[in-house]
């Protein structure tokens, strides 16, 4: 494994994410202002690689109207993940179609989870987000050994889920509770009077 | 089976508008009401009605090409509050980057677009159900059918009248007339104590057809609320009715019965369009559908969703938190127009309840339904709907009292197309409708 910076610098780089990678990634209907695939294409070139293919560039647009809300998230982290890639340390150490792994394909499941800014603003996430990414570039933090950083990282990302696994299920019985009460309401006809037509 | 009732208001009304309302129910010639209703208030949710009318409606509107402020806290609210929204991450920093959302996917999954701090015991509920034809149920708080109130107090303002208030006064009817709904008299706190009746003109829902007429005539309500057809039936079976004011909404108002309906009844009539996810929006009051309160910002899209200049037509798309239960964020209504400003006040122009058809002439070119309806709007009718057929030639379809050659020699003028014109008696739905073969 490689070493690289200490996990603090990192935390304190996304900490400091400007507002052009928390902007609105550009969708299907011409609203928002980042061009996604853009901004993965200039870095990937920055770290020496080839420009995206237009495969790639599907890869980092939105997909379908029906996918809306999980594209942006997903999109949006991808910007995030593009600024701590930015970094001046890890990007010496980061093979381009390594920075391609991690957008691609680790980055869908976290934003499944999470809204990106948390990623920004919450100490915890900030340093979830750097750990995953130095974990998939095969890279220890400076400080740490092998085993110490997966224990760390498997702690936060444990907490996490238990947390969403929590948010879930409380979501679902609410749900349930509210659809069981908009029928009783429904059977009952509960409405204050009506003075108009609609 | 007899219908459950509900209980009265949290909240007690006097002695005297108690007897009243008992007094209204068991008149002579009452209709066979068939609920007991109330406007459930409580102290708390009483108040939000007094504050709304006394600091929201009346307010200035937003100024053409920005937001509203109560929009950012609103925004925050609803990405914090409402699951639907929260999937979507944090608040968009442009307002057009919010998708937009219509009816059948609101009704797909309506528990989603609650926010978490409405509680389920505090939810009531109202039905709709569109020409698109997707029934939705809408979780209302109870305090939104008063705000209605509010609304039509200030539209009577404009012609210089009031909702009465205190026990004993008959405030407002809303006149329905159709086969089946739920009808009852009713007490407002918000008014104080005055009552309000929602009957149904259906000969099956009285004892004597000729109650209709007597009952109305002799409570006088001061106002009026129907639809383009209720209202068309109460100007045969209530001639004498003086309102000072009458109020139609559900679907347009033509012109030729609008103006019918105020000589009959010597009041103003005025066209209000409302929807039962927010309820009055804006009012004809001479120059357009004017607005009637900013605490909804209305923008107008195009079908993408992205935003039109001002002047520029398409879909009309909603956005306020006027029902707690169900705010509402960029929601597509599945009617047309354009937004124009005049002195700081928006107006609804070309308002058209549906998606344009395309309705061709006998080479083949467009013509705007718009020249349709311009032709007829001097005729009183309920309403109409205009079908084309493969061979162009059109039926049309109207209720309202007419001569069919009349209106076929009109709209063949306005078209140059052949057609033939078919009476029917009573009229559901949209007032003017247009389809083409295609559709059918």
């Amino acid at each position: 494994m490689k070493k690289g910076p200490p996990i603090e610098e990192l935390t304190r780089h996304l900490a400091e994410c400007p507002e052009s990678f928390l902007a609105e990634p550009l969708q299907p209907n011409g609203t928002g202002t980042v061009h996604v695939a853009a901004v993965v294409s200039d870095l990937i070139s920055m770290m020496g690689g080839e420009p995206l293919t237009s495969r790639q560039v599907k890869l980092f647009s939105y997909r379908s109207k029906k996918n809306l809300a999980t594209d942006r998230k997903r999109l949006r982290m991808v910007l995030v993940g593009c600024w701590l890639l930015y970094n001046s340390s890890l990007r010496e150490l980061t093979e381009p179609q390594d920075a391609l792994r991690f957008l691609e394909e680790e980055l869908p499941e976290l934003a499944s989870l999470l809204p990106s800014e948390q990623v920004v603003i919450d100490p915890e996430r900030r340093e979830e987000f750097s750990r995953l990414l130095l974990r998939t570039l095969d890279i220890l933090p400076e400080g740490e050994g092998e085993k110490e950083a997966e224990n760390r990282f498997e702690a936060l990302s444990t907490i996490k889920r238990d947390a969403v696994v929590r948010a879930a299920q409380e979501a679902e019985k609410r749900a349930r509770k509210l659809r069981e009460e908009l029928a009783r309401k429904e059977r009952e006809r509960r409405a204050a009077s009506v003075y108009s037509h609609e | 089976m007899p219908l459950p009732s509900i209980p009265m208001s949290e909240r007690l009304f006097s002695h005297f508008a108690a007897e009243h309302l008992k007094a209204l129910r068991e008149h002579p010639s009452a209709p066979k009401y068939n609920f007991e209703s109330s406007d459930l208030l409580t102290e708390e949710s009483l108040q939000d009605v007094k504050n709304f009318a006394r600091s929201t409606v009346g307010e200035p509107f937003w100024q053409e090409g920005s937001l509203p402020q109560w929009m950012p806290g609103f925004l925050q609210r609803v990405f914090r509050q409402v699951p639907y929204y929260r999937e979507f991450g944090d608040v968009p920093v442009d307002f057009a980057a919010i998708p937009t959302v219509d009816r059948a996917e609101l009704a797909a999954e309506i528990e989603r677009f609650i926010p978490d701090d409405v509680k389920p015991s505090e939810l009531t509920v109202y039905f709709t159900s569109g020409t698109s034809g997707d029934k939705l149920v809408v979780p209302t708080e109870a305090s939104v059918s008063s705000k209605v109130l509010v609304l039509l107090d200030r539209l009577a303002g404009f012609y210089g009248r009031s909702l009465p208030r205190g026990a004993g006064k008959v405030a407002l009817a809303a006149v329905f007339c159709q086969a089946e709904t739920l009808t009852y008299p009713s007490l407002s706190h918000y008014l104080e104590g005055a009552a309000t009746l929602k009957v149904n003109l259906h000969p099956d829902s009285w004892n004597k057809a000729e109650d209709r007429g007597r009952y109305l005539t002799e409570l006088a309500p001061e106002v009026i609320t129907g639809c383009p057809h209720s209202l068309s039936v109460l100007s045969q079976v209530a001639p004498g009715l003086r309102p000072s004011l009458m109020v139609s909404s559900a679907v347009a108002l033509s012109h030729g019965l609008r103006q019918e309906l105020e000589e009959q009844f010597q009041c103003p009539v005025v066209d209000v369009y409302s929807l039962t996810e927010c309820k009055f929006i804006a009012a004809d009051r001479g120059q357009g559908m004017a607005l009637l309160c900013p605490d909804l910002y209305v923008e107008i899209v195009d079908e993408k969703g992205r935003p039109l200049t001002s002047g520029e037509r398409g879909e009309i798309v909603v956005t306020g938190g006027r029902n707690r239960c169900l705010p509402l964020l960029r929601y597509r209504t599945g009617d047309y127009a354009a937004l124009r400003f005049v002195g700081g006040q928006p107006y609804l122009s070309d308002f058209q309840g549906r998606a344009p058809v395309e309705i061709v002439n006998s080479q083949g070119s467009l013509i705007s339904n718009l020249d349709i309806i311009g032709a007829l709007r001097d005729f009183p009718l309920v309403g109409f709907s205009f079908s084309q057929n493969a061979d162009r030639s059109f039926l049309l379809r109207f209720c309202g009292d007419c001569p069919p050659d009349k209106l076929v020699e009109v709209v063949s003028l306005a078209t140059g197309l052949s057609g033939s014109a078919e009476k029917v008696e009573s009229w559901n739905g949209k007032p003017q409708q247009f389809r083409t073969l295609n559709e059918e």
